[in-house]
């Protein structure tokens, strides 16, 4: 019976020209938007293998140079694409793809893509993720906001239940029917993407599994639209009102609920502004430890205590150069302070994050929306790990640098040079991008969200075809 | 009506009783022909009833004559004016009320009656709307209720209250007094009667032979698009006037 | 006529609950996002003002300690005070501040890309600083983008356009009432165009109510600056009413309206741009930064080869530097050779710098010019013009802060090659920074005509298909 009514349902969309024109141009744009997002991560890909490369070889062929010049020439951590933003972009256009690494400081990911377009684009890109969680929403409602409506109008629903079927029946008859018209249209779209996926080997493993899921959450998030078209539709007394209405739900799980929750996630928890953050680690450095400075009240504390434990009266007499351990010293203290103010931004995040977690129970988009470009690896979280990744680099770099300092110098000897082997022996920043199994752990809750917008509105649809008004 | 005279005595080779005539009115849909070649008048005066089964091509001469379709030939003319020509000029003369007359539902019987008059291009004061309104048997204390309250039967008034108010010299009914009870329908006759007697010409299509003979001055039966037959209704009794029309339906 | 279709069209409309419910609605939302927008305005002008105010009063303590030492009150226990050219050029840097429109509460633009407050030091990493023109955010915010006045206008106002009227005609036809309507002597187009005029009227001086209510709330002085925003946003209600005069004029269902109409928002609205965006950046891709840091590197390798072999060619290339008194050694000597090898560095990654900077510039350019494609392109780029927060305007900003790094490094540099010290008095003649709106050129005009033309040339188009599909299919199908 529900197949009878479902297959009726799809015969019926497939001879409508309204549906076929909508179809058509779903399919259009998400082929297309794969296509140019494939292009999109293949140019990238090129230029991160070169400029990693080109990073390593510069930093290789550096002349003989004091170690400390080399901590100021630094060097440069690259930002990696994944395979799958090829489906979701997700922020990356809004974070930084280049971390200068140097002495003394951290400094952020540069160059977002944002800043290098004009404001045109912050209406979106045509990526597959703007057509998957924002217009297949919208084709859904177009394709179904009168799914329960025009039978009544035409006098048919009438007719449907004098020949005794349960209004359980026919919803789940409805939304089959309504679902399948989605399936029509995404399947090509992932079937595409593996395509594309299978033959991108350039970075990271791709992972049918993770894929295989990112599809079961789309799916999840189209049978929540899926089951809040029928139920407006069930409701509404006309058709007119019924796409009203869900229009409206759609502007505001879409459009008004993730930028509303921003603006709430700010107040409650405000980012710094860069001037304000650079101000206060400036604050705390200035009452810390000062690794150039050598008459500040911290670095002579230390000289004290140096001298006092090497039992010496004189740096010069230290085993090792006193400048290069002061700097290491220094170095240390820094990573802390910055260490402390990251951390905070962190937390600001975090709140910032449990403000769109919360506004998930009122926008299926949200916990959809995360939930991909988790997977994606597109994600804030993704973002910051390499960040803290590359930070670790710097560390260990600059203590590699401070020590041999040190350990091959005397105090005082600021000409000392380090041969080219010495910088070429120094290992290269390699990065692991965290597991899946960690990323899905990571957003169990947004799992557990969206599947109970899915209950709850599975459920919902059940009680409002029964309530239903028959005539 | 004296305005009425005026215009009517500019245009020559017109009798000024001919307030509605088809001359050869056809209107063709691709292949099908929704109207052959019909002709007829209505004199001052007169209620011209059409009778027909559906599509016989009723409301098609009403929309013929509302210059709501473009005949395919022949001509419609109210006062001697063709209404494709003079379409607002002839739908100044003119008054209608459909099938289901239906009311803004937000506006009172009398908020309605002021618009509809408004577009006519009338203007009264409350106090003569609300005159019209009685006169067209609405209850006082119908006027100022929203229209969505409205039975059929009380709309159909405020449709003959527009009609007064517009001063109509031409009354065009679709089928009237379909789906109202005996009782309204009866007013609703009295109503035509009393406009008749005022010198209005009225063309209704209707399925009612009681009726037709009752109120009707004049009676044609159609089928088909075509005009069979042109009755004055005192020359015919009532059952003959049934035997001639099932004689033509069969 | 006019005003008896106002009069009972009106009427109608007050006692629609869900035209009424649907205007207090949007009138809320344009509060909030006005809130939004003066809230966000508010914390830039505190932010700015602290960072003036801390400037300042180092400046005064820094000032006191100069006079002192002046004085004889206090001696110089450290060398940071004798060279304390050096120490006032880099540890008192100027602030430039960008300080916000005053209409900049209407539309986020660009402003949540970059900061307002930068800092003029001796030394800059050219490298780094401009690179270091990034506002610190959470990249999900941007992603998501503000709830502002733009965001209502751009997006709802449509929606709210077209709820009240893409079923004017189907309406009345559905109900029957159009028949009756059409006895009377009205032109169809008449009628409709009324019933659109009316509510056209409406909803401007909705909106306008709003603006000026937001003006009242955001404190903004009333002054001409607000009618180019009128203007634009009459323009904008004109565009999507004549959009609805089409989809009516056609003559269909309510439910083909509908979709019709909620088709063309989605196109002109989320799909153009959308497209647009991501065909110009594959058609005229931004120049890859990660290939400019590479240029840059490479350039930056072989300067500094030569950079400690500098500061003698450097006197060279500028005798007017070299120091009157050869009698002293001249105690910024360090520094002068971290200068000059500075400024090597700086001619060979400059040209690349710039190199890339032009080539985005051009792209922005070129990307802009197709928002004539759709109105809503148009109004967003007219109202960042208007809030002082477009592109260009953080393009202008950016090249005047770099500029005045270079001001500020040439009142340092010649005192310091010259061994000078700093006495208070030469605070007054320090370098200010000052960030003027007059200098980015408006674009306004252009979008206000081109805003205009898209309506006019609709409703041109309205009464063609009306006179070519006449009255018939409306009344008979």
């Amino acid at each position: 019976m529900i197949f009878t009514i479902a297959f009726k349902e799809l015969k019926e969309r497939l001879r409508e020209g309204r549906f076929r024109v909508m179809a058509i141009v779903m399919i259009a744009l998400l082929a297309v938007a794969v296509m140019i997002s494939n292009n999109y991560y293949q140019w990238v890909n090129r230029q991160h293998t070169e400029a990693r490369e080109n990073a390593r070889s510069v930093w290789v062929s550096q002349d003989a140079k004091n170690p400390h010049s080399a901590a100021h020439y630094g060097t440069y951590a690259f930002k990696p694409k994944y395979p799958l933003s090829l489906i979701d972009q997700g922020i990356d256009k809004y974070a930084g793809v280049s971390i200068y690494l140097e002495g003394h400081t951290r400094n952020e990911a540069r160059y977002m893509a944002a800043q290098d377009q004009a404001a045109i684009s912050r209406f979106g890109d045509l990526t597959p993720d703007f057509v998957l969680l924002f217009i297949i929403p919208l084709f859904i409602i177009l394709t179904g906001f009168d799914a329960f409506t025009s039978e009544r109008e035409s006098g048919t629903l009438r007719l449907l239940k004098s020949q005794g079927v349960s209004s359980v029946t026919l919803a789940a008859g409805k939304w089959l029917g309504l679902f399948a018209a989605v399936l029509l249209i995404i399947v090509p779209v992932f079937i595409l993407s593996i395509y594309f996926l299978s033959k991108a080997k350039d970075f990271g493993e791709f992972n049918a599994g993770v894929l295989a899921l990112l599809f079961l959450f789309y799916l999840a998030y189209y049978a929540v639209f899926s089951n809040l078209t029928l139920i407006v539709s069930a409701w509404a007394k006309k058709s007119g009102i019924s796409l009203v209405v869900l229009l409206a739900v759609w502007m505001v799980a879409c459009l008004g609920m993730p930028k509303a929750a921003s603006r709430f996630a700010e107040s409650i928890s405000p980012y710094p502004t860069q001037s304000q953050f650079m101000a206060a680690v400036a604050e705390d450095e200035r009452n810390g430890l000062d690794g150039h400075d050598p008459f500040s009240t911290q670095a002579k504390k230390l000289e004290e205590e140096t001298l006092k434990k090497y039992g010496v009266d004189s740096l010069h007499k230290l085993p090792f150069n006193w400048d290069g351990y002061l700097m290491q010293r220094g170095e240390e203290h820094t990573a802390e302070i910055f260490d402390k103010h990251y951390g905070q931004l962190k937390t600001i995040h975090e709140n910032q994050a449990n403000v769109y977690r919360l506004a998930s129970v009122l926008s299926p988009y949200l916990p959809a929306r995360f939930l991909s470009m988790a997977l994606c690896r597109t994600d804030y979280t993704a973002h910051a790990h390499f960040s803290d990744a590359a930070e670790k680099y710097r560390l260990a770099l600059m203590d590699n640098l401070n020590t041999h300092f040190a350990e091959n110098s005397k105090y005082g000897d600021w000409a000392y040079k380090a041969d080219k082997s010495f910088y070429a022996g120094i290992p290269d920043f390699s990065y692991e991008p965290k597991s899946y199994g960690d990323i899905i752990h990571a957003n169990l809750g947004g799992i557990g969200v969206l599947l109970a917008w899915l209950a709850v509105s599975a459920l919902l649809v059940v009680w409002s075809v029964r309530k239903m008004n028959i005539l | 009506m004296a305005d009425l005279k005026l215009k009517t005595d500019v245009i020559p080779n017109h009798n000024l009783n001919d307030m509605l005539e088809a001359k050869q009115l056809t209107k063709k849909y691709n292949d099908a022909t929704a109207l052959d070649a019909v002709s007829f008048t209505v004199n001052k005066g007169d209620i011209f009833c059409l009778l027909g089964a559906n599509g016989a091509g009723k409301t098609t001469t009403i929309n013929l004559f509302l210059n709501f379709i473009q005949p395919t030939g022949g001509e419609a003319l109210i006062n001697g004016l063709s209404v494709t020509a003079h379409s607002l000029e002839t739908k100044k003369l003119l008054s209608y009320i459909p099938e289901n007359l239906i009311l803004y539902p937000n506006l009172t019987g009398l908020e309605n009656l002021e618009y509809f008059s408004g577009l006519a291009g009338k203007k009264y004061s409350k106090d003569e709307c609300k005159k019209f309104l009685t006169e067209a048997g609405l209850q006082e204390e119908a006027h100022s209720r929203k229209a969505s309250h409205y039975s059929k039967g009380m709309r159909q008034k405020v449709g003959i209250a527009i009609a007064l108010a517009k001063n109509a010299a031409v009354l065009l009914l679709d089928e009237p007094t379909s789906g109202l009870d005996p009782k309204a329908s009866n007013e609703f006759s009295e109503l035509l009667t009393k406009l008749s007697a005022l010198g209005v010409a009225t063309l209704m299509a209707t399925h009612d032979l009681f009726r037709a003979k009752e109120t009707g001055t004049h009676i044609g039966i159609m089928k088909e698009g075509r005009l069979l037959e042109l009755l004055t209704t005192s020359h015919v009794n009532h059952t003959d006037l049934e035997k001639l029309y099932l004689k033509h339906m069969n | 006529m006019f005003f008896h279709y106002v009069k009972y069209e009106g009427l109608q409309l007050i006692r629609n609950r869900w035209a009424v419910v649907l205007l207090i609605v949007f009138v809320v939302l344009c509060l909030f996002a006005v809130s939004n927008g003066t809230g966000k305005v508010t914390l830039r002008k505190a932010e700015t003002e602290t960072a003036v105010n801390t400037m300042r009063e180092a400046d005064e303590v820094h000032k006191a300690k100069i006079d002192s030492l002046e004085k004889g009150l206090l001696s110089l226990e450290d060398d940071g005070w004798r060279r304390r050219l050096n120490y006032i050029g880099n540890r008192a840097p100027r602030v430039a501040v960008m300080p916000p429109a005053s209409l900049a509460f209407l539309a986020t633009g660009q402003s949540d890309l970059y900061p307002h407050t930068m800092k003029a030091y001796l030394y800059v990493n050219i490298e780094t600083y401009a690179a270091s023109f990034t506002e610190l955010s959470n990249p999900v915010q941007l992603m998501f983008g503000s709830f502002d006045l733009a965001f209502v206008l751009i997006y709802l106002l449509p929606l709210l356009v077209l709820a009240f009227s893409y079923n004017l005609l189907s309406e009345e036809k559905e109900q029957g009432l159009l028949r009756l309507t059409l006895a009377q002597p009205v032109s169809l187009y008449g009628w409709l165009f009324n019933k659109m005029l009316l509510r056209f009227f409406l909803m401007t001086a909705i909106v306008w109510g709003s603006l000026i209510v937001a003006l009242l709330v955001a404190g903004v002085s009333w002054s001409f600056g607000i009618l180019p925003l009128l203007g634009l946003v009459t323009l904008y209600i004109f565009f999507w009413f004549a959009v609805a005069l089409i989809v009516n004029v056609f003559g269909k269902t309510s439910g083909t309206n509908a979709v019709a109409v909620i088709s063309v928002w989605t196109v002109l609205v989320l799909l153009l741009p959308a497209v647009i965006s991501q065909l110009a950046n594959n058609l005229y891709p931004v120049p890859s930064r990660v290939n400019m840091i590479h240029e840059m590197r490479t350039a930056k390798a072989e300067a500094e080869k030569e950079a400690n072999k500098i500061l003698a060619s450097y006197y060279r290339d500028h005798p007017e530097l070299a120091q009157q008194d050869t009698t002293v050694k001249n105690q910024y000597q360090f520094y002068l050779g971290y200068f000059a090898s500075q400024d090597v560095v700086k001619k060979s990654v400059a040209p690349v710098l710039e190199e890339y900077r032009e080539k985005s510039e051009a792209q922005k350019q070129f990307v802009e010019s197709f928002r004539f494609v759709s109105p809503a392109l148009l109004l967003q780029h007219a109202l960042n013009d208007i809030a002082g927060t477009s592109s260009r305007h953080y393009e202008a900003y950016k090249n005047r802060v770099i500029a005045f790094t270079e001001e500020w490094r040439a009142w340092f540099l010649p005192r310091m090659f010259n061994n000078e010290l700093m006495s208070s008095s030469d605070f007054e003649k320090l370098p200010s920074f000052e960030y003027n709106y007059d200098e980015v050129a408006s674009s306004f005009a252009a979008d206000f005509v081109a805003l205009l033309v898209f309506a006019v040339l609709l409703t041109g188009i309205s009464v063609w298909v009306y006179r070519k599909e006449g009255l018939e299919p409306v009344l008979t199908s």
